[in-house]
């Protein structure tokens, strides 16, 4: 499993976090332990204000002269969330205790801690007690250098509070005998985006005294030369450049050169492809990493929650083994009861399956509608007040890749898969939408739905009586809709990248959804063709924006990445995931981030262990993929961390190669081509000596759930006997095209010794000696390009057929003999492994 | 000792089919189970929550091969000192090789319409 792969990797192979926990004496799990019983039994406040954080962390310290060590660290602590304004959680006490460690033991004698962080890595991190597996894995990763002390990292779950912990660290290397004995020349935060920049702004002025400086938005290039070394400096790395040539807002990183900078980069997973590799680049050229003069080399702090999924790469994976100070990533958070549960339908459809795509998205609606009904319900709202939680109001994301299709593909497929959604929406909302949406429900309600929706949603749905009515509450709840009214897209003038959904009674628009795009006049060539009609809207600000109010009726949000990144909004409670490649393993789990935060009860972020089973919609994340693989390849790594086999590997003992040559065992050789043909034209019913060839066309479900602090996987399928349908329809198949298809398989199998006529390949078709399975609605043609896919199912048939006749003569001419054994046989092992699980 | 047919339909589940095989540690002290006549040892046996690879067998594979033991005399005839040694049965000498591979060197059959079938193969 290549993604979930980098996360666990990554996880065991902390270098730094490891050494700064050995240098002071401290057993870590024992200290994560100590302060999160703490935490829980006293509150955030108590425990870190009466010293029983730090209560905790000492009792878990081996060696007693390390004790008066962390009780400065403790104060250090204090004194910059003091600085900071704002109580630290266990695991920002954590890491901005060791974080000032490191920063102690660089200012008391930098080369003494690379001597012994090396050392460390050498002796016990690689050595000791260490399996072959280990030593193997960890000796990997470089010995540190002198630049590699300038790094830090954090790598923490979106809701973790990181901006604390930057915040804090800010606060930490102000003070010049922090930072090495000397000042910074300049405090630079890298953010992912212009909106980023002014969120960090906002939230700089008021934790922290330090003027700060949004570039563009307080001044030009120039001010920025003459700004005073305590301002902090809000750029995103879009506006950086190496070598800036010609007009515009981007500004040459050579003007940082030759002063010492402390630079903090948030979202630092990005920049880790090949065409980003210019942005890393660029951040350690600002924080003078490597610089040649000693008093240029400044410091890079990065923060994450995806650190895991960049490491797959071996540059980045020793970069943050190297770096990462203190690691709270999303499997231990959820494990602290932080977030929501979640609850993961990923659909599997064939590749150009409408049907899928619309069952993950009718799913996603009843789904979403039925946390909707629950925050509205009265009785819910008395128990979210009697447990003392603040839950907001639940909005459904539908997150793309692309919100445009690409123009090198053919029509039907180019649309993307947003045109496709709002195609979806347009149905709903249009002529016969009550009688679709009804239809929906009652294939919902039934077995396939009780497999794509969540528990308590399909309980609900089963329960409902009526499906007509409820059909109309649900396009009342969602989309506002009431007779009368039709469907419009407004390009929100007032609001670049905006596209409002609304629908129009009269003169009134009543918007209902938001679809972040960028180009919203291409949206317009798209979509008009398919009867929506696009308008413009000069009045209307922002409804991105609008998603902030208490009283906002937008509860639909689609686009792609804009808002993956530091949205800072608690409302988003059902996430539908459109076809993202394994590629976009992080857009998604900063995405999962966005789905799974929680208010929960007094603000803290935690959810109830047990809930009511009224509150088990409002505090469970809904997301619903198609082909979303990744998602399953994250979940799959959850709560397996830190739980690591131990491997060892041991030598086999072989017996004498002489004795070896002696043995034989069964070979077989395959007949050639020449030796035998295969007549499927001569007389009839070829396909009637071969054994029943089954083909399933079932969409799969993968599902992943959270309960009771366990994810449980399930998998099964939708699917029905659909093969007297199928040959029903046999007749209005073109098969002159069908047989093209099969000459050009025969080819491609280089199966010249085989013949077969077209009249034959519709009769083994017509005589359905095959099973097939899969939606019903695969043979209800509707329209010309259903036929198209009918054929391409009766190809695959034939296929299978071909090739099972063809094996079938073939196996006949098998020639089996008794071989020699060679010394060299692969199946000799000279090295097996026995793994232990704990 | 428990008895039963080569695939190990009698054998009780409690025991994994391995009861009466000998059993030995590895060096770092994790038990193992060595097949008597296999051509190398350790031979990738699964016994409870250890896992060995590449190559591990699965339950009823492990039961089969321990019937299979037993139907030649191997479980009785061979001590751990003698590992690896065949089988013998009159002037016949078996020994075990697990079917890691799936190249056309490795035992394999053409059964009817199906692919090729290559028996124990690990990843088949």
């Amino acid at each position: 499993m290549a993604n979930g792969g980098g996360h666990a990797r990554l996880k065991r192979s902390l270098l730094l976090r490891d050494f700064l926990a050995h240098d002071l004496g401290l057993r870590l799990k024992d200290a994560e332990r100590a302060l999160e019983a703490a935490e829980s039994s006293q509150g955030v406040s108590d425990a870190f204000a009466g010293g029983a954080f730090l209560d905790a962390v000492a009792a878990s310290v081996t060696r007693s002269e390390c004790k008066e060590r962390l009780h400065d660290l403790d104060d250090a602590v204090r004194d910059t969330c003091r600085k900071s304004d704002f109580v630290p959680r266990y695991p920002q006490y954590l890491a901005i205790l060791l974080m000032a460690h490191v920063c102690n033991r660089l200012s008391e004698d930098a080369e003494c801690l690379l001597d012994e962080a090396n050392d460390y890595r050498q002796a016990i991190w690689c050595g000791q007690g260490r399996s072959m597996t280990e030593i193997a894995e960890r000796g990997r990763i470089p010995p540190f250098s002198t630049d590699d002390l300038q790094i830090f990292a954090f790598w923490m779950a979106t809701g973790a509070g990181k901006t604390h912990v930057l915040h804090a660290c800010l606060a930490l290397l102000e003070d010049s005998s922090s930072s090495g004995g000397r000042n910074f020349d300049r405090i630079v935060l890298i953010a992912p985006s212009e909106s980023m920049s002014r969120q960090h702004a906002q939230e700089l002025r008021s934790h922290t005294g330090n003027p700060v400086f949004v570039y563009p938005d307080d001044g030009d290039a120039f001010q920025i030369a003459h700004l005073p070394r305590e301002t902090i400096l809000v750029i995103d790395i879009n506006k950086l450049r190496e070598g800036k040539k010609g007009e515009g807002f981007t500004i040459d990183a050579k003007v940082f050169r030759d002063s010492r900078n402390l630079v903090f980069v948030d979202e630092g997973h990005k920049g880790q492809g090949s065409e980003d590799s210019v942005w890393k680049s660029i951040q350690s050229s600002i924080a003078g990493i490597g610089h040649p003069q000693r008093r240029y080399r400044g410091m890079l702090i990065e923060f994450s929650a995806t650190f895991g999924q960049v490491a797959e790469a071996d540059h980045a994976f020793d970069r943050y083994a190297k770096s990462v100070v203190y690691d709270y990533p999303y499997d231990r958070f959820h494990a602290d009861l932080y977030g929501k549960d979640f609850d993961v339908r990923n659909l599997q459809g064939a590749p150009g399956a409408d049907d899928a795509h619309e069952d993950a998205l009718a799913a996603s609606l009843v789904a979403y509608w039925h946390q909707l009904h629950s925050w509205r319900d009265r009785n819910t709202q008395a128990l979210v007040a009697t447990h003392g939680l603040e839950i907001e109001k639940p909005l459904w994301v539908m997150l793309g890749l692309t919100v445009l299709g690409k123009k090198d593909v053919a029509e039907e497929t180019y649309r993307s898969d947003v045109i496709q959604t709002l195609a979806f929406i347009a149905h709903l909302l249009g002529e016969d939408g009550r009688g679709r949406m009804a239809r929906h429900l009652a294939r919902l309600s039934g077995d396939a739905g009780q497999l794509v929706l969540p528990d308590s949603a399909w309980t609900a749905l089963c329960r409902a009586g009526e499906l007509a009515p409820l059909a109309d509450t649900i396009l009342n709840d969602v989309f506002h809709w009431e007779p009368g009214a039709a469907l419009r897209l407004r390009i929100l003038k007032r609001s670049p990248g905006e596209v409002g959904l609304g629908l129009s009674l009269g003169d009134r628009t009543r918007y209902f959804g938001v679809v972040n795009v960028g180009d919203a006049e291409g949206l317009r060539e798209k979509v008009t063709p398919l009867g929506i009609v696009v308008e413009n809207d000069v009045l209307t600000p922002s409804l991105f924006a609008d998603l902030e109010r208490k009283s906002s009726d937008i509860h639909m949000l689609i686009g792609s990445r804009r808002f993956s990144e530091g949205w800072n909004n608690y409302r988003a409670s059902t996430l539908t995931l459109l076809r993202l490649g394994s590629g976009e393993g992080p857009l998604i789990i900063q995405m999962f981030g966005r789905v799974v935060r929680f208010w929960g009860q007094s603000r803290s972020g935690k959810r109830l262990e047990a809930p009511p089973e009224a509150l088990r919609p409002l505090q469970t994340a809904y997301v619903f993929g198609l082909r979303a693989d990744y998602m399953n390849s994250f979940l799959n790594t959850l709560h397996a961390n830190g739980i690591q086999d131990k491997v060892t590997w041991i030598s086999t003992q072989q017996i004498e190669p002489e004795r070896v040559a002696r043995l034989i065992h069964l070979s077989a050789d395959e007949p050639s081509k020449a030796e035998f043909t295969v007549r499927l034209d001569l007389g009839t019913g070829w396909y009637k000596k071969i054994g029943r060839v089954e083909l399933s066309l079932a969409t799969g479900v993968k599902t992943a759930t959270m309960r009771d602090g366990r994810v449980n996987f399930l998998a099964a399928t939708m699917a029905d006997d659909i093969t007297d349908k199928f040959v029903g329809l046999v007749d209005f198949l073109d098969f002159d095209a069908i047989y093209r298809r099969m000459l050009d398989y025969r080819a491609a199998q280089g199966w010249w010794n085989l013949a077969f006529d077209k009249s034959q390949l519709k009769e083994a078709l017509k005589d359905g000696t095959f099973t097939l399975e899969g939606d019903g609605r695969i043979v209800e043609p509707l329209r010309r390009q259903d036929l198209h896919r009918l054929e391409g199912v009766a190809v695959t048939l034939l296929q299978k057929m071909m090739r099972s006749a063809y094996r079938r003569s073939e196996a006949k001419r098998v020639r089996y003999r008794a071989a020699a054994l060679r010394k060299d046989n692969e199946m000799i092992l000279e090295k097996v492994f026995v793994r232990e699980t704990p | 000792m428990p008895t039963g047919d080569l695939f190990g339909q009698s054998t009780s589940p409690s025991d994994n089919g391995v009861a009466g095989l000998p059993l030995i540690t590895n060096p770092a002290g994790a038990a193992c189970v060595f097949v008597p006549g296999h051509i190398y040892k350790p031979n990738p046996l699964q016994v409870e929550r250890i896992g060995a690879g590449p190559g591990a067998l699965i339950d009823s594979e492990r039961r089969f091969l321990a019937s299979l033991i037993r139907h030649l005399g191997g479980a009785s005839q061979v001590s751990k000192e003698q590992i690896p040694a065949a089988i013998k049965q009159g002037q016949t000498e078996y020994y075990l090789l697990r079917n890691i591979d799936r190249s056309p060197g490795a035992t394999r059959f053409r059964i009817g319409e199906g692919n090729w079938f290559y028996p124990t193969s690990s990843s088949g």
